[in-house]
Order: structure tokens, then C-alpha cells, then sequence
């Protein structure tokens, strides 16, 4: 017993013996340990709050293409990416566009911003409140999601109609967080509306995709409008042309994906399309933000189902042909 | 309603305090606490004073806007003197902003704002409220 107690007591002695080498063999495992944890915890650890996707999107976020009829707002865009889309999505929000004036705006978002649970109240922008839709002058104002100053424009009228009074880029909101939001460009951050240290803004986790949409809407509408990521804390071109840029984009595509087109920007967009006579293609279509900025094509975003786009568009022409026949 | 101030001789701006105020953390304390004292009572012209910087703001009528070559994302204008400020890292007011108006006093003036709309007796005007 004596002997065999002996032994390890010898070799526990000889382990704990502090050379300069067992140290940095400790220390380098130490860190190999930490830098293993880190890597695990980073990538391989499920996210904590995963991102809810809609029943359209896949599973990286991306909303499943899906081609239209003949009668739809959308058909010429059928088939299109990249600028061509871009730039048919332009035409399309032109054609029969007639924009209202910014005094007549707020009388249009009475009803555009109008709460879906209760029609006496707008549902304002960034802190959610709702308030008395009737304009009263301080239950809310009108917010540029565009910011106005990065609009290109250094003087208007209350009475022009133009890019400052497209009801689509105007949303109600509490004046004091009008205020709080002020120019800023859109940057990342997680929960309620804040300022970012970067100089940005955080329109909030509910918030967030409705903006991006609206700004998206903004970037094709008006192709002099720039969407970038680059130089949006330089303010001394704002109220000019070169100035005319918002972001930031990854951001955005970020925050479409993340907060799904809801009700309430569906009801929106069909009573500004009733008031102006244009949509926003980005809550009608979401697919469309990934084959204009996101370099995707319409294969890799086509829901792998026996319906794919050969056979739409197939059905679709077969539908079109016999239109005549079939009397549908 | 309306709220008079004198203007004593000097260069001032007369803009969105977002474009005069930077986006750094000191200029974002600054225009944290201008707001807090502001929306005490936002239907009030007010002359404030933070750290011993004196400016005077008022709301427009209906929000953000340009009015005239006056233009604001905050809903609100406001007045500096720039020999005040020039030496104060959280201000622009080294810079010649776009969609503001600068004025020279030469001795003294007075500003009137009335139903958020902006009057110098000097002629300079600013208006947001085209209702009255």
C-alpha cells in the first residue's frame, strides 16, 4: 500500500514543477481553450433570437419569386433583374403617377397611416403610438423618411409636388421623435427607436422593414437618388444634388428580410396608390429588392416546388393565348 | 400666440439645429438635452440656454419641410449667433450650411415668431403656417 501510495505523490510532484516551459505550455493551451469557446459560441452556438421569416421567405430570408398575370401592376417586369428591372419598376411607378402637394399630404395620411385596429388613431412611426388621426398639429407631423435635407433639393414650395411630397416617403410621427430622428442615415442597433453612435438612426425592431421598403421605394422612383453604404455622415452637401444619398444599404437589406411586409404597410400602399396612383413594388413584390440589389437571380430565389418559373411562365402564356377561347 | 426676443449685433443662423449641431457624442448630448427642454412646452418660441450657449427655436407649423431656403428633418428652426459658437467643437459653425439662412446684425434686431411663423424686424422672414 505504502509503495503504491508513493508513486503518484512522485509524479504529482514532478507535474506541478513551474518551469518557464510548462508555463508557456499552459498559457498557449489556456488560449487555444478561450479562442475554441470563442469560435464555438460565435458560429456554432444557434442564435439566441433567430430572425422571423414569413411563409414566403426561405430560409436565409429570401422572399420566393413568383411571376404575375397579364393584368397585373407588375406584368412588364416579369422576367427582369438587376437594372433592367430597376429600371422597368421606374416606368411602371410613373406611369399614371399624379403627386399630391405637401399640404394635402397630411390629409392623405389620415387615412394611409390609419391604425388597423382602430380608425380613429394613426399609427406613428418609430415609437408606435397611436394618436388622434385628425390633424391637430402636435399629435403627430409628417416624417420624411428620406430625409428632406438629402432629398436634392434646396427650395420648394408649400404647394410643389415632387420628391418631398410623395406620400409613399411621409409617414406620421411624434413630433419630439421628428425631432430626435432629425437627418439621420439608418444604422444597425437592436430593440426601441435610438441614435447610434455612428451618427444614424435605429427606427426600431418593428419599425425597421417598413423603412427599408420606403426607401427602396424612394431609390427607384427617383433614379437620382442615391442608395449607398459610403459618406453618409457628410452633411455639408445636404440640400444639394451631390447629397442626395441614404443608407445604409446592407443595413436594409438586412432589415427587409428581418421584418417581414405586415398588414398595416399592405393597407398603406393601396390607399396611396388610390391617392397618387403608384405602389410600392417592395411590399407587393419583396422578391424584387433581391434581384435589384443583392446581385441574385430569379433560379435561386424560385421556391423549389413542381411549380417552378418555366412552368409559370408557361401557364402564364397558356393563359394569355387562350384568354380569347377561354373567356377568362 | 406669439414671443419676441432681441437680437443683439452679430452673424446668426437660422436653420434645422441637426445641421448645426454635429453628430458626435458631445453634439448628441447637447441636442439630447435640447430636446428634453424644448418639448416641455413645443407650442412656445423659446430662447434656451445649454451650457451657456443661448439659441432660440420654434417648431413649424406641420413638421418637417423646406420653407423657403430654410429647410428642417427636425420640425423645428432655430437661431445661434456664430460669434458664440465658433470656438465650440460641437457646432458646424465654421461651415456655410445649405438649407439655412444667415443674417448680419449690425446693432440690434428683433425676432417674432407667431403662429410658427418667423418674423425679423429687419424684413427676414421664415414661413411654416400657410393656414393664416
Amino acid at each position: 500500500m505504502a509503495n503504491k501510495s508513493k508513486r503518484p505523490y512522485k509524479k504529482r510532484t514532478v507535474i506541478s514543477k513551474k518551469t518557464p516551459k510548462n508555463k508557456l505550455i499552459s498559457i498557449l493551451l489556456a488560449l487555444i481553450v478561450v479562442a475554441a469557446g470563442y469560435y464555438y459560441a460565435t458560429y456554432m452556438l444557434p442564435d439566441e433570437n433567430p430572425p422571423v421569416y414569413s411563409a414566403n421567405q426561405n430560409v436565409d430570408g429570401f422572399y420566393y419569386y413568383t411571376l404575375v398575370v397579364v393584368s397585373d401592376y407588375y406584368y412588364d417586369a416579369n422576367n427582369l433583374i438587376g437594372d433592367d428591372l430597376k429600371d422597368e419598376l421606374n416606368a411602371i411607378l410613373n406611369t399614371g403617377f399624379t403627386p399630391t402637394s405637401y399640404a394635402e399630404a397630411k390629409t392623405y395620411l389620415e387615412i394611409a397611416d390609419q391604425s388597423l385596429t382602430d380608425s380613429t388613431k394613426v399609427y406613428n412611426v418609430y415609437n408606435g403610438l397611436l394618436v388622434n388621426a385628425v390633424w391637430d398639429s402636435t399629435s403627430w407631423h409628417r416624417e420624411h423618411i428620406w430625409p428632406n435635407s438629402r432629398l436634392g433639393m434646396d427650395r420648394v414650395t408649400e404647394s410643389n409636388r415632387n420628391q418631398a411630397s410623395d406620400l409613399h416617403n411621409l409617414r406620421a410621427i411624434t413630433p419630439s421623435v421628428n425631432s430626435s430622428r432629425s437627418d439621420r442615415f439608418y444604422s444597425d442597433a437592436s430593440g426601441e427607436n435610438q441614435l447610434t453612435d455612428d451618427g444614424g438612426y435605429y427606427p426600431g425592431d418593428d419599425h425597421k422593414g417598413d423603412v427599408a421598403r420606403i426607401i427602396f421605394y424612394m431609390a427607384v422612383m427617383y433614379d437620382f437618388l442615391v442608395l449607398t453604404d459610403d459618406g453618409l455622415e457628410d452633411e455639408s452637401n445636404h440640400y444639394t444634388m451631390a447629397g442626395a444619398k441614404m443608407g445604409k444599404l446592407t443595413v436594409l437589406l438586412e432589415w427587409h428580410k428581418e421584418d417581414p411586409v405586415d398588414d398595416f404597410e399592405r393597407s398603406r400602399n393601396q390607399h396611396i396608390y388610390e391617392a397618387q396612383g403608384n405602389r410600392n413594388p417592395f411590399i407587393d413584390k419583396p422578391e424584387y429588392v433581391h434581384l435589384i440589389w443583392e446581385g441574385k437571380t430569379i433560379s435561386e430565389i424560385t421556391e423549389n416546388n413542381p411549380l417552378s418559373v418555366m412552368n409559370q411562365t408557361i401557364i402564364l402564356d397558356l393563359i394569355s393565348r387562350k384568354r380569347g377561347i377561354l373567356n377568362v | 400666440m406669439s414671443n419676441s426676443y432681441k437680437l443683439s449685433a452679430g452673424t446668426y443662423f437660422i436653420g434645422d439645429p441637426a445641421m448645426m449641431i454635429k453628430k458626435t457624442k458631445e453634439g448628441d448630448q447637447f441636442i439630447t438635452t435640447l430636446w428634453d427642454l424644448f418639448y416641455k412646452d413645443m407650442n412656445q418660441f423659446q430662447k434656451l440656454v445649454i451650457d451657456g450657449v443661448t439659441l432660440f427655436i420654434t417648431r413649424t407649423a406641420e413638421g418637417d419641410g423646406l420653407f423657403g431656403d430654410v429647410g428642417t428633418d427636425t420640425g423645428t428652426i432655430c437661431i445661434m449667433r456664430l460669434e458664440d459658437i465658433t470656438k465650440d467643437d460641437r457646432f458646424n459653425a465654421n461651415a456655410i450650411l445649405r438649407g439655412c439662412h444667415y443674417i448680419n446684425v449690425d446693432q440690434e434686431d428683433q425676432v417674432t415668431v407667431a403662429n410658427f411663423n418667423i418674423r425679423f424686424d429687419s424684413g427676414y422672414q421664415v414661413i411654416t403656417n400657410f393656414e393664416v
